[in-house]
């Protein structure tokens, strides 16, 4: 029962515009490239992340297909299932994910 | 009943239990078993006889922690005043078979905030026992300074809030951390009534609140796994604990309620209340501790209940005075209010005014919280005291 304690903290962070998503950079960042390193013609914003990246629409189609809206009214955090979903699809697609757990930069376990 | 009375108290035997004790069973004669919840409702009958209606005085206890609190033009009358009251009800006590454990005796000098004369370290004498004036004397988890400074209290609540979050953090799933509603349910359940202990009364300094609010946003960083770059108004939306300003104003607010709305009967800090406060007045007791202060000049004198107190503050209220004041924004608005009955209204609509006055101080609740901590333009989300992740998710 419940999300776990990562990705909730993944919601949490990317709902609070503070986040590891391209377009939440830190202060300490001189030059930030905001741009969505899966697609890069936009910038990686929460929004995008979730609803509009073309990159992962196959997950998208398959989790989030009755989402529509991130605001304050939509029914995403009335839901208990597209909250699940949600969830699902942050898993999968790693959005939100530190760098050096995102696909690209993934290593098998030592032996 | 007094059968069952009887042979609850007769016949009771205590035995020692530790390494090399003879462990023998002895006879108990006086007292009342520990453990038992009839056990303080006796004692309490027992020791009635020793609560005495004194001028200018004012004597509380909880259960055998008595209280005596009397009230002079000097510090010299009030030790005499103090001496010649514990005589009395020492005698008193011996006469049903009770005696006091001097030892234990705490003095305190009461002072008001504008009060400028030097401090009194003028001691007092029990049975023989000599007690200096302490600075700060603990009565029911209350840290009292003698001009009843709060920033000791707080100071003490935070230690021990941080002493109960270091221990509750090691909880978790192996590998998994504790789940955030979890962590919510901790916070509110746990560490904020620890915490705010005592917020009914006692409204944290800047001071004090400048350390509560730094382990309060390190508890809501727990809860939600926000970084420590998230602006702190997020951080409380988010994490769906209020700022702690805005927590203790909401306490004192539901506390106002409490004594407005309960009969003295029922409350006895609703008998202290102000005589012109618009509540069951009819109903009031005569134990107002406000006699104490009448005649002393107006360095002594506390704010009228309806002032608001002033910024920076030069006199304060008395600590009920200030939650009768809170009680004058939950009033506007509401038509149906039942605080200017003479009457004992039906329990139903005494229950469903005030559930209407709860809603409301949880209105005002969420109200200043977005007062007190505006956020970005960019987070949108409003506040509320339910987690955006639930349980059910």
């Amino acid at each position: 029962m419940g999300l776990g304690k990562f990705v909730a903290g993944r919601i949490h962070q990317t709902r609070a515009g503070k986040s590891y998503l391209a377009a939440h950079p830190t202060w300490s960042d001189d030059d930030p490239n905001l741009t969505c390193p899966r697609w890069e013609i936009e910038p990686e914003t929460f929004q995008h992340a979730i609803l509009s990246c073309p990159a992962r629409t196959r997950d998208r189609d398959l989790l989030l297909k009755d989402v529509s809206s991130l605001g304050q009214d939509a029914s995403l955090w009335t839901e208990p299932h597209l909250l699940r979903a949600l969830g699902e699809y942050i898993t999968t697609t790693k959005s939100g994910f530190p760098p050096d757990m995102s696909p690209e930069h993934f290593f098998p376990p030592s032996p | 009943m007094v059968d069952w009375v009887s042979s609850f108290l007769s016949e009771r035997t205590c035995t020692l239990v530790f390494q090399g004790s003879p462990n023998l069973s002895s006879p108990v004669f006086v007292g009342t078993p520990q453990g038992s919840p009839i056990s303080p409702l006796l004692f309490l009958r027992d020791v009635a006889p020793l609560h005495m209606s004194v001028p200018r005085s004012l004597m509380v206890s909880y259960v055998d922690d008595f209280s005596i609190t009397v009230a002079s033009p000097s510090y010299r009358g009030n030790i005499r005043r103090l001496q010649s009251l514990f005589a009395t009800i020492s005698m008193r006590g011996r006469d049903i078979g009770v005696s006091f454990s001097v030892p234990k005796t705490e003095l305190i000098h009461w002072r008001t905030w504008s009060q400028r004369t030097p401090r009194s370290t003028a001691p007092i004498v029990l049975e023989g026992h000599l007690f200096h004036p302490s600075e700060v004397v603990r009565w029911l988890g209350y840290w009292c300074t003698p001009a009843l400074s709060p920033t000791h209290h707080f100071r003490h609540r935070l230690s021990l809030a941080q002493a109960v979050f270091s221990f509750v953090k090691r909880l978790s799933f192996p590998g998994a951390g504790v789940q955030p509603f979890l962590c919510h349910r901790i916070a509110t359940g746990l560490l904020c009534p620890i915490l705010t202990y005592g917020a009914d009364l006692l409204t944290p300094t800047y001071t004090a609140l400048r350390g509560m609010n730094s382990f309060w946003h390190r508890v809501q960083r727990w809860t939600t796994n926000n970084f420590f770059s998230t602006p702190t108004s997020i951080l409380a939306h988010e994490a769906s604990l209020p700022p702690i300003v805005s927590y203790c104003r909401y306490r004192r607010r539901l506390a106002a309620l409490r004594v407005a709305c309960a009969p003295p009967y029922v409350n006895p800090a609703a008998a202290r209340v102000p005589p012109d406060f618009p509540s069951l007045s009819s109903f009031g007791a005569q134990d107002s501790s406000r006699h104490l202060t009448k005649g002393l000049s107006s360095v002594y004198l506390p704010l009228n209940w309806r002032t608001k107190v002033p910024s920076p503050p030069l006199r304060k209220h008395l600590p009920v005075d200030a939650l009768a004041h809170l009680t004058i924004p939950l009033q506007e608005g509401l038509t149906h209010l039942p605080l200017v009955l003479h009457t004992l209204p039906p329990p139903h609509l005494m229950r469903k005014t005030y559930r209407s006055l709860r809603a409301r101080a949880r209105h005002l609740l969420l109200q200043d919280w977005t007062e007190e901590g505006p956020t970005p333009p960019y987070y949108d989300y409003p506040p509320s005291l339910t987690p955006p992740i639930p349980s059910w998710a």
